[in-house]
């Protein structure tokens, strides 16, 4: 509660929170305040300029701009949860264990992180999503893959201090088996670090599968998901330039949002930054 | 003389390091029985904590090596245990303490949720019965309004306070033996006495055996039956806590008791000259004989063995083989 107080009195962090905010009211009120259905097709309509009836115009089917970019944050905050939730969950626990066992498990866990840190993360995800097959779950899996060596380099590194810390031998001492100390008293301590990183990476991870919709690779048509609809918007960007920037502001302001949040909670909750 | 509930037989404990191989424990040999408060003292880094844990099996194996030797608890050798056996032999039958109670607590669990973990692990309590457990634990160790401790983090406590925590948390499971290493070092002196008083009752009221590693001769005097006195890895003398204040044998340990500052000696304080030899190359024959003012021409060759020299009396050094000495003072 501390944090949040502190929190709140960052301008940057409530910059980012309140842009946040305004994503997550729009993806959970999506079906209350749209004025009309994402795929509701209108050809009557089709191509018209921002106006008072459709507020960010309409595309080629007819479908309002606006209403489509609601129901788009539910998809990509829903991407970006999953995948920092998978990343984080598997990279913590990866880099924990290597961390605290030490040794050849260590080397063998972080030559593998290595070799997957290797490939340019768009590259990889990109492989991975077009071998698995165009979908958007599929996008969420193979995003998330490229980004667990970010948590497990992390978290491997804070394991290593947390193993010495004399609590970590008192259990021991007191009959606890390895799993029960990584669960119980290496990954808790390493928290801190995972929740800034996972803000600061939930930006990247809808930025990726923004990406992966943009080639085709990601979420499907009618789908309303911000990236495929830049990728077909860019066919119309000369003469209807508010199809293609619209969504693209939007994933814009939240990876932005998502950054400069993390950055701030970095401040608040990172022991080695703090003054 | 009644059944020994430990008793650690040529223990020889290695450490591999870049300068060569350290024999950081010398065939040490101790026991203990039941409801005993055994003292082990000598200066840093002459393996007090290292016997310790060898006893725990917890020394990082590498670079560390139990060599040979056997410890004996409760008539099992604890070197021959599965890793699965030692575990339930730890926490259960033998606990530890630790010099730094500051941060021998997770600092993000409140102090019940720890200390419960350890009576569900062991005990098979449940939830409420732990609590329950707990907060009696920590009324043994005369911490008032244990429920309202419970919920605490381990910030909200003092060092005193921490440690009877840890002592509360280390007794919950009823051990026969509590391995306390240094549990004093960190706290002021009025709280070092608390704590040294709740060892010694809990010690008497379950017949428990304590092994109380230090390195201050007054918490020896305060608190054990009996010391054995280590240097750079060997026992050197072991005697009653009255025997050895007043006949100690050994040069080590007369220089040690020597070098407690008292009233009379307030302007100068007394040292022992030279410093603890390197255990990679350990001097030949005794251990202690470059720093040794008495040192007779057999010292540097022959190793002497610990031998008997009375009622529950043991030194090991030529000088006491066979003669009795005088009462030696320092020049």
């Amino acid at each position: 509660m501390l944090t949040l107080r502190i929190l709140s009195r960052n301008p940057s962090a409530a910059a980012g929170g309140g842009i946040l905010a305004v994503m997550v009211c729009m993806a959970l009120l999506a079906g209350v305040l749209a004025p009309y259905e994402p795929v509701e097709i209108n050809l009557s309509e089709r191509l018209q300029g921002p106006g008072a009836d459709h507020w960010f115009g309409t595309d080629e089917m007819g479908r309002d701009i606006f209403s489509r970019i609601m129901y788009g944050a539910r998809i990509s905050l829903r991407i970006g949860f999953f995948v920092v939730a998978i990343a984080g969950g598997l990279g913590a626990l990866i880099g924990a264990t290597a961390g605290y066992l030490g040794g050849w498990v260590d080397n063998l866990m972080m030559r593998v992180m290595d070799v997957i840190i290797s490939f340019p993360s768009l590259v990889l995800a990109m492989a991975l999503a077009a071998a698995m097959g165009p979908s958007l779950n599929n996008a969420i899996l193979a995003v998330a893959f490229v980004m667990i060596p970010k948590f497990a380099r992390m978290v491997r590194g804070e394991a290593l201090a947390v193993r010495e810390m004399p609590f970590v031998l008192a259990s021991r001492v007191a009959g606890a088996g390895h799993a029960w100390i990584i669960l119980r008293h290496i990954l808790p301590n390493c928290l801190n670090s995972v929740i800034v990183l996972a803000t600061l990476t939930l930006g990247d991870a809808i930025l990726i599968a923004a990406s992966l919709s943009f080639i085709g690779l990601g979420a499907q048509p009618p789908m309303p998901e911000w990236g495929a609809m830049i990728s077909v918007g860019r066919k119309f960007l000369m003469d209807q330039w508010w199809y293609a920037t619209f969504p693209g502001l939007f994933i814009l302001f939240t990876v932005v949002g998502f950054n400069i949040l993390g950055d701030a909670l970095r401040d608040v909750l990172d022991p080695r930054i703090r003054r | 003389m009644s059944k020994q509930l430990l008793d650690v037989q040529g223990l020889s404990v290695t450490f591999t390091t870049h300068q060569g191989t350290a024999r950081v424990l010398e065939k040490v040999s101790l026991s203990l029985q039941a409801g005993e408060i055994l003292g082990l003292v000598g200066e840093t880094g002459c393996g007090k904590s290292v016997l310790a844990r060898s006893i725990l099996r917890l020394i990082p194996q590498p670079p560390g090596r139990i060599h040979e030797g056997r410890i004996m608890f409760q008539e099992k050798n604890l070197l021959k245990l599965s890793a699965r056996a030692m575990r339930s032999v730890r926490g259960r039958c033998i606990s530890m303490i630790f010099q730094e109670p500051l941060s021998s607590l997770n600092p993000v669990f409140t102090i019940g949720n720890q200390m419960r973990e350890m009576a569900r692990l062991h005990l098979g309590l449940g939830r409420e019965a732990a609590n329950e457990h707990c907060a009696a634990m920590l009324a043994r160790v005369r911490l008032p309004d244990a429920r309202g401790l419970l919920r605490k983090y381990p910030h909200e406590l003092s060092g005193g306070q921490r440690q009877r925590v840890m002592i509360a948390m280390e007794l919950s499971c009823g051990p026969q033996l509590l391995l306390a290493d240094e549990p004093t070092t960190a706290l002021d002196v009025t709280v070092q006495g608390q704590i040294l008083q709740i060892i010694k009752e809990q010690a008497a009221q379950r017949d428990m055996a304590v092994l109380l590693i230090t390195h201050d001769m007054g918490v020896v005097a305060q608190t054990c039956d009996r010391v054995a006195v280590m240097y750079a890895g060997v026992v050197v003398e072991t005697a009653t806590v009255a025997d050895l204040f007043a006949r100690p044998e050994h040069p080590y340990t007369q220089g040690l008791i020597a070098a407690i500052p008292g009233r009379e000696r307030i302007q100068q304080l007394l040292t022992i000259p030279g410093t603890v030899p390197d255990l990679v190359t350990p001097p030949p024959g005794c251990r202690y004989h470059p720093r040794c003012v008495l040192r007779v021409k057999n010292c540097n060759r022959i190793e002497p063995e610990l031998s008997t020299i009375g009622a529950q009396h043991a030194v090991a050094c030529h000088l006491s083989a066979g003669k009795p000495q005088e009462n030696w003072r320092r020049p």
